[in-house]
């Protein structure tokens, strides 16, 4: 799936607005051009010094201006995932009732209100079914909103979640519930009935710490990607059964990262009101502790038991093996 | 008779893009967008066609066609595409051929083109003044000068390089400011100085990493928004030559002529953008004859492209990056500054 996002804008009959009007949809088009090319560039800066190290390809946001939305132009677009309901007190939110977001793929939908003056990022259920969520943001805050976002998308593809469009909604679902379990939701200002919200970006409070002056952004980028990794290990226990079949997890060159991995694995596993009873196992390719045998491509493989004791003589072995190797698996049964 | 006006302009670098058919679409599509969102401000007013990556505008209404101008290259930034246009007196006489477009039914005609044909020999003036100017902005003919006034538009002199057999040269031009302040507007890009500047440095080190030829269309901008700065903050420390205090637009350009001196030595225009930096202190109240000279030694000495050009020669000085009285103020602050350390030097030890 292309990782590139729309901005959908669209506006109302640019000819019959007064021109007072038409002035100001020019400002809004001039300004939000300008503060995306502004994510945009500053994404790639991130991956360039490194600190976005975990994403394999850019991410962007591209501006799609559309007037008299029509329902056989938005049908198209399965990258959407932003409208522009208002700027100011110029109201568009009308112009969006043809998008039906259950074509095309789209996963979760925000309405986006911006406002000139103020500071902040808030969330609030929307009146609108058509949209997850509700978003007020400062004009000089919306680039924070717009690397979150572009963030999360990010993370999850490179947690090789599934692009199933009934999987994205459910994990989009699932990590708002979560922000809430984890007592994550102090980071976010939230107005209104919060039960009704369908999204949330997990990495908003990360880069919100990032665009302070003076951070070690990868440090901070180190710790959203273990965190991010808890939310999706929770929800694939949840959710899903991996099979031998499933693509490699690949390590790189940061087994410490794995390492991380198997640890909150183990984490879960012996949370019992999680794990209810699943078994699970790591399968490395070297001889390491016999217990079982499988066969992928004729070459034998073999598991470590998350039921062996101690727990901590396996994961220091895999410590130990597992700069020799590029991949492993997580088999769940 | 009332007055008309004709306008054409060139989207730029449109041959650079067709290494790579999809930049080269996406970029048309962008532009043309533009257009076509900005056309129904000139609605009543004025007409305008577009073919490829030119429009060419007719419009009775000059302050509303500066408007639609200054709109279209704002908006075009953010996209990270500029265009350089010419405004003057006249009418296009335009004539479609070939497909009749009436009520939104085609009416077939027994030709096979379609288009447009100009009746009016102005749009042959109005290209050929497009043509010759080498720059990014919009290039208004001195005729309208008044009219632009009136239309309560301020007019910035800034230059551009032209070019005979051998080599490039400045040339003046008017244009109207790049970076519109007005306090009353909280939306205008003003706001995002940082940001559009950091389009522009981009786009100045992109091109001219592919030629100086290209780079050089940037000089008449770059000199658009220095002139337009705000200098009021400014503060000099003369004891560690160096700027304590000063606006962020001032700053930004003043980082960039220091990475320019860097990295970018041969850019084509590098000493008029520095001039006209010290033209724009020369006219600050803020600022005392002192703190002038020592700046302008500064600049002289730190600038490669000034101190060889210009520190033993200067009378070369050009005339066009100055304003009113300012390039003998450079000259004599030079002069003074420098006889001074010299005959320092010569006296130094001697009783």
């Amino acid at each position: 799936m292309s990782e590139v996002r729309k901005i959908l804008f669209s506006y109302p009959n640019i000819n019959t607005a007064s021109s007072v009007k038409q002035k100001d949809i020019f400002k809004i088009i001039e300004n939000i051009k300008i503060i995306t090319n502004a994510t945009n560039e500053a994404l790639k800066r991130k991956m360039r010094d490194g600190s976005l190290v975990f994403v394999g390809s850019m991410p962007s946001f591209t501006l799609e201006e559309m007037h008299n939305c029509k329902r056989e132009i938005v049908e198209k677009y399965d990258d959407v995932r932003i409208c522009l309901l208002k700027y100011n007190n110029v109201d568009f939110e009308k112009e969006y009732s043809l998008i039906n977001a259950q074509k095309g793929g789209i996963s979760h939908l925000i309405g986006l209100e911006i406002n000139s003056t103020d500071t902040e990022i808030r969330f609030s259920p929307s009146k609108n079914e058509l949209f997850d969520v509700n978003i007020k943001v400062g004009l000089s805050v919306l680039k924070k909103l717009l690397t979150s976002i572009m963030i999360d998308i990010s993370l999850y593809y490179y947690y090789h979640l599934s692009n199933n469009i009934e999987s994205r909604k459910n994990f989009s679902e699932f990590k708002v519930r979560k922000i809430f379990d984890l007592h994550k939701n102090d980071n976010y200002i939230l107005d209104g009935g919060v039960d009704d919200i369908k999204y949330l970006p997990f990495s908003l409070p990360y880069v919100e710490e990032l665009f302070e002056s003076k951070v070690d952004a990868t440090r901070i980028f180190e710790k959203l990607f273990i965190d991010f990794f808890d939310l999706v290990s929770l929800f694939n226990l949840k959710t899903l059964t991996y099979n031998l079949n499933r693509e490699p997890i690949n390590v790189d060159l940061y087994p410490c990262i794995a390492v991380n991995h198997i640890n909150c694995l183990n984490n879960i596993v012996n949370d019992k009101s999680l794990y209810q009873g699943k078994h699970y196992y790591v399968i490395i390719g070297n001889n390491i502790e016999e217990k079982k045998k499988y066969c992928i491509n004729d070459k034998e493989l073999v598991i470590l038991d998350a039921k062996q004791e101690p727990h901590i003589q396996w994961v220091s072995q895999f410590k130990n093996t597992i700069e020799d190797y590029s991949t492993y698996y997580v088999i769940l049964e | 008779m009332s007055a008309s006006y004709i306008a054409y302009l060139d989207l730029l670098g449109t041959r650079g893009f067709c290494e790579n058919e999809d930049v080269y679409y996406k970029n048309i599509v962008n532009f043309s967008n533009s257009v076509e969102t900005l056309a129904p401000f000139l609605k009543d007013v004025g007409k305008i066609g577009m073919f490829s990556d030119c429009v060419y505008i007719e419009c009775s209404d000059l302050g509303r066609l500066l408007y639609f101008l200054n709109e279209l290259r704002m908006m075009l930034i953010g996209d990270e595409l500029f265009f350089n246009a010419a405004v003057s007196y006249g009418e296009l006489g335009v004539q479609s051929i070939g497909y009749e477009l009436k009520e939104n039914k085609s009416k077939k005609n027994k030709q096979n083109i379609f288009g447009v044909r100009f009746t009016n020999r102005e749009i042959a003036s109005i290209y050929c003044k497009q043509t010759n100017f080498r720059g990014v902005g919009i290039w208004l003919d001195p005729k309208i000068e008044d009219k632009v006034k009136e239309s309560k538009y301020k007019i910035v002199k800034s230059l551009y390089y032209a070019k005979n057999e051998k080599t490039y040269f400045p040339k003046e031009y008017n244009d109207i400011p790049f970076l519109v302040t007005d306090e009353n507007d909280e939306d205008c890009l003003n706001k995002w100085k940082r940001e559009v500047l950091a389009i522009i440095f981009k786009t100045v080190y992109t091109s001219h990493c592919k030629s100086e030829r290209y780079s050089v269309y940037y000089i008449s901008l770059l000199i658009n928004i220095i002139r337009c700065c705000d200098v009021y903050t400014l503060k000099w420390n003369r004891a560690e030559k160096r700027f304590e205090k000063m606006s962020l637009e001032c700053e930004l350009i003043y980082n960039f002529l220091l990475s320019c001196n860097k990295s970018l030595k041969t850019l084509i225009g590098l000493d008029s953008l520095c001039f006209a930096f010290l033209d724009l202190i020369y006219n600050s109240e803020n600022c005392s004859d002192f703190d002038k000279i020592s700046i302008t030694e500064h600049f002289i000495d730190s600038f490669e492209c000034l101190k060889s050009k210009y520190k033993y020669s200067l009378d070369a000085t050009p005339i066009e990056p100055f304003t009113g009285n300012n390039r003998n103020h450079f000259i004599n602050y030079c002069n003074s500054d420098m006889a001074m350390k010299f005959v320092d030097d010569v006296l130094d030890g001697i009783e």
